[in-house]
């Protein structure tokens, strides 16, 4: 028996020296010396770069009508409709990571909402306007644009839970409904959001009273406290360990400009969507009401898909999974991934694997040209 | 008076240190760290591999006690403690604001904000007006048999869009 072989206790007991969770010295020089390629590599990154018009505006909101090469093979137009916090591009990051991309290339006619950035006089502005009003508009527009009846509607986390309320408002107007990691039933204390805004210690009035908007530095520390390590320490440790890789610089750039490209939220919103669905729960329980009407999940007849994320820490899928018993609907789906709250539009695997599969369903449901 | 010992800061330490390093010692054991229950597969690889693992671990155990930190009542205090006095420090310099200004008759925020709250009230009044108009209208089209013609049918449909259109553009 070799001494390398030999059993050294000391080795398994030893305190972790710092060097142990550094990044390892190999390789040093050559990152160094790569260093300014990859700047260059950096400054190069455009997010959000699928070419498009913007084919309607009303105050701040803006809808994308996205240009394609494939031919369209679907007269149903889409409507992607992402949440009021950060910026909608997520769904169109990089050409090989843009869901945008994945449905042109399937032949569908693709519509974005970009809800804009709330300024301190659209502090009033409340879940009724961006349902009842922006929406039910960009629909009704979307529908007239592309001369079809019904439009099929993507919601992505809070945009998926707008998405619900509006089909369950208009359901006539909303041909498929497709939900990508969106809370809808607030049930789950364990949840650690759900945790943080119990009315105990969190006082939704007090800040918003107080700032007007959902400021963007309360919402970005929450979001990057929820998952500490990964984002404060193995984000950068990563980062140094590739920063030699063009590919990752590129990938890593388009996600740190989107994670920090924060917006503040209106602030009657917020304090609406945390009330009425974090702290009271009154979604599912079909208690909520929007310009009083109350809204009844039990109206959505539509087919609908629902994805979920496995591994997400901001939307479980303890919150997104009850959806599909408090629809109507008979042709329901549900789909767990396994992926992060935002690796579900970003991932390199959730483009190989999840994406078609969506758009093989969105497909056999969309009246074709 | 001796502390709890799951409130004890010193013993939830070292459940910490402990956790994680028999986590750890686990992630070199089963990588082939060299001289951890020797499996002759040491070599530089395995050694950069081990310490992966072991890299891995520890930042598992280090966000599994986060996680679990972030649902304690300790911290739940701390992030209301903070909220608070953001909040006051905020309204404290707000009002410093407000008598500066007041004081130079300049308009403050607030009376920015109440002349926005106005005007959305005007047109939150006006659009609920116009939608109840376009109701009437479309009642009585129908009402005359307009409505069996397709651009009625269009007008009468539910799915008209909502009044704030008026302020939008169509490109």
């Amino acid at each position: 028996m070799t001494n390398s072989t030999m059993f050294n206790p000391f080795m398994a007991m030893t305190p972790p020296t710092p060097s142990m969770f550094m990044p390892t010295a190999e390789g040093f020089f050559e990152r160094m010396a790569a260093a300014p390629r990859m700047m260059e590599v950096a400054k190069r990154v455009k997010v959000g770069a699928t070419p498009h018009d913007v084919i309607y505006t009303e105050d701040k909101l803006r809808v994308f009508h996205y240009h394609s090469d494939t031919p369209k093979k679907y007269a149903t137009p889409l409507v992607l409709c992402f949440a009021l916090v950060n910026r909608p591009y997520i769904l169109d990051l990089l050409p090989h990571k843009s869901v945008v991309q994945q449905f042109l290339k399937a032949g569908f006619d693709v519509y974005l909402i970009d809800w804009g950035t709330p300024e301190q006089n659209d502090q009033h502005l409340t879940i009724e306007h961006y349902v009842c009003r922006y929406m039910h508009n960009v629909m009704t527009h979307v529908a007239e644009f592309s001369g079809q009846e019904q439009v099929s509607l993507l919601g992505y986390c809070m945009g998926g839970t707008f998405s619900a309320m509006y089909t369950s408002l208009h359901q006539e107007m909303v041909k498929n409904l497709m939900l990508m990691a969106a809370p809808v039933d607030w049930s789950d204390r364990e949840a650690l959001l759900i945790r943080w805004t119990d009315p105990k210690y969190y006082d939704v009035d007090g800040i918003i009273d107080a700032y007007g908007n959902a400021p963007t530095h309360v919402l970005q520390g929450a979001f990057a406290l929820l998952k500490p390590v990964a984002n404060l320490m193995e984000k950068y440790i990563g980062f140094y360990e590739r920063m030699n890789d063009e590919k990752f610089i590129e990938e890593f750039t388009a996600m740190e400009t989107w994670v920090n490209d924060n917006i503040p939220v209106a602030g009657e919103t917020f304090r609406q969507f945390v009330k009425d669905c974090f702290q009271k729960n009154l979604l599912p329980q079909g208690k909520m009401k929007l310009k009083a009407k109350r809204i009844d999940l039990s109206n959505i007849t539509c087919p609908v898909l629902n994805l979920m994320a496995s591994n997400d820490h901001l939307v479980t899928c303890g919150q997104s999974a009850p959806f599909n018993d408090l629809v109507s609907s008979k042709d329901r789906r549900a789909i767990t991934f396994r992926a992060g709250h935002i690796g579900l539009s970003v991932s390199s695997r959730a483009h190989k694997e999840l994406w078609p599969t969506v758009c093989d369903w969105l497909g056999e449901r969309s009246e074709k040209l | 008076m001796a502390a709890d010992a799951s409130t004890n800061p010193a013993d939830q330490f070292t459940k910490f240190w402990t956790d994680m390093m028999a986590q750890m010692g686990q992630a070199a054991a089963h990588s082939g760290m060299p001289g951890v229950a020797g499996n002759g597969r040491e070599s530089a690889p395995a050694y950069t591999d081990a310490a992966k693992a072991m890299q891995r671990a520890f930042f598992d155990s280090m966000a599994k006690y986060f996680d679990e930190f972030m649902r304690s009542e300790q911290f739940l205090e701390q992030m209301k403690q903070t909220m608070e006095q953001s909040i006051a420090m905020k309204k404290m310099m707000d009002d410093f604001l407000i008598k500066a200004q007041t004081s130079l008759q300049s308009p403050v925020r607030g009376d920015v904000e109440d002349l926005a709250h106005l005007l959305r009230g005007i047109e939150e009044r006006l659009f609920d007006r116009l939608d109840k108009l376009e109701e009437k209208v479309a009642a009585v089209e129908e009402r005359h048999g307009a409505g069996r013609d397709a651009g009625a049918s269009q007008a009468s449909r539910s799915a008209k869009p909502s009044s704030g259109t008026r302020g939008a553009k169509k490109r």
